[in-house]
């Protein structure tokens, strides 16, 4: 019997599974629900790849929020770590005031 | 001189390096977490022990300690160590017999406080650990308890935080909570983007700090925020409350200690052997190598679920279980080797 390949999706809304397996190397394929994923560099365990098309200046999600943006061109099946993904917490920030409605220099603390 | 009184007579001593030299908040700081430490359910009886001319007064602490009995002991007034330390068994040990006779009452888990944290993170923390701790607390949550998380692993993720706020009001205390770390950390010459992810976490698979934050945010379920907490402030109210904490572990987990936390769950990856006084803490790892390499420090394994043989859900099942048997008194194996940390963090300058 094939050994069974493991990953994790925290979210239907994720673009990155999570690899549960020990040293999964450039090449193989891994089953990730109804897709059949080949590994476009080795990835270790605990790591992230991409399991859609993530272009260049898009987000990448896992947990169903944005946790950063693609620095270049993001395949299924690559890799996502530090060398093709940036952090942005400044816009998550941003993002947090936006979102509850205020304005941190209103002096009433009350969305307008 | 606590430590002395508190062996001798097998009692808990809360020792901490402040309480004078201290203005301001860090002042009220410093008050503020020993009347919780001593307020704490977990806590009988107090004696608190001062030198009797620092700025926090043993009594100013000793009075806002409610509903059990508390005693001052001043060394200057006492006439030196050997004498406070003698006076001080002689206080203990007549608290302690009568505490003895105290008889157990059964009471919902609706009066539990639960301290939930994260701690040498990795991989296995926002797979597993975290969020099968977070299935344990949505269900204490939904029996009407308390669950307490602190604000240090969730920097990226104030958004999220914001929107599980039950109030426009909290969600500003949230944000300018995370604003004023941020300031902090610039006035020091730092970015405290540079320190997170940490090496290691970035080696274990996190990337960006938003996506650390989310993966220990799963330890708080789903339960919306009722309200932000002070550090060391004790909840009004049940439901999920977050708490500002900052620095390091152990002044973090003093902080849900002195807020009133009966017991404290603390997920690890890489494994991290703190505990607290007064205050069981529970370890739970989802790091299979870590719970063969170091089983005497971690109670409950998820490693399972990593593996393919537990469901998540499972593993929450397990860890509501253990919370419910150390609230009925079993030890956790950090309690029973008998490591008790606790660091009163400072937010100012020493004068």
């Amino acid at each position: 019997m094939g050994k069974k390949r493991r990953v994790l999706i925290h979210d239907p809304k994720d673009n990155v599974a999570v690899i549960l397996e020990e040293s999964l190397k450039k090449g193989e394929e891994i089953t990730v629900g109804s897709q059949k994923i080949k590994l476009r560099s080795n990835i270790p365990f605990g790591h992230k790849m991409a399991i859609r098309e993530i272009p260049r200046g898009r987000m990448a999600i896992k947990y169903g929020e944005k946790i950063g943006r693609a620095k270049k061109d993001i395949h299924v099946g690559d890799r996502v770590h530090v060398q093709n993904l940036e952090d942005i917490v400044d816009e998550l920030r941003a993002m947090a005031l936006e979102e509850a409605g205020i304005s941190l220099d209103s002096t009433r603390g009350e969305s307008s | 001189m606590a430590q002395r009184i508190a062996d001798t007579v097998g009692a808990t001593a809360v020792v901490h390096q402040n309480g004078c030299g201290q203005v301001g908040a860090d002042l009220e700081q410093t008050k503020r977490m020993l009347i919780g430490m001593g307020n704490n359910p977990n806590a009988g009886a107090a004696i608190i022990v001062g030198l009797g001319c620092e700025a926090v007064f043993p009594e100013a602490v000793a009075h806002k300690i409610k509903g059990k009995p508390v005693e001052v002991l001043k060394i200057q007034a006492a006439g030196g160590t050997t004498r406070t330390i003698q006076k001080g068994i002689n206080l203990a040990q007549k608290m302690l017999m009568a505490l003895s006779q105290e008889k157990r009452k059964e009471v919902d888990m609706a009066n539990l406080v639960l301290g939930v944290k994260c701690g040498a993170s990795g991989p296995s923390s926002g797979i597993a650990a975290n969020p099968a701790l977070g299935m344990a607390s949505d269900r204490l949550i939904h029996m009407k308890g308390t669950v307490i998380i602190g604000t240090e692993s969730l920097y990226g993720c104030e958004h999220i935080l914001a929107r599980k706020a039950v109030s426009k009001g909290i969600a500003l205390d949230i944000i300018r909570c995370f604003k004023r770390i941020d300031e902090d950390a610039r006035r020091l010459g730092h970015s405290f983007k540079e320190a997170n992810p940490t090496p290691g976490n970035k080696r274990a698979g996190i990337t960006t700090m938003a996506e650390k934050a989310m993966g220990a945010l799963t330890k708080a379920g789903k339960a919306p925020i009722v309200g932000f907490l002070k550090p060391g402030e004790p909840p009004q109210g049940n439901g999920l409350w977050l708490m500002e904490t900052r620095g390091a572990d152990v002044g973090q987990i003093s902080k849900q200690a002195a807020g009133g936390c009966q017991i404290v769950a603390f997920t690890t990856d890489l494994g991290n052997p703190i505990g607290l006084p007064l205050v069981p803490v529970i370890k739970i790892t989802g790091n299979a190598k870590t719970y063969i390499k170091n089983p005497e420090d971690i109670d409950i394994d998820t490693s399972p679920v990593i593996l393919g043989h537990m469901k998540i859900s499972e593993a929450g099942e397990m860890i509501f279980s253990k919370l419910r048997d150390v609230a009925n008194g079993a030890l956790t194996k950090t309690e029973v080797l008998g490591f008790r940390e606790f660091a009163i963090p400072r937010i100012g300058s020493s004068l």
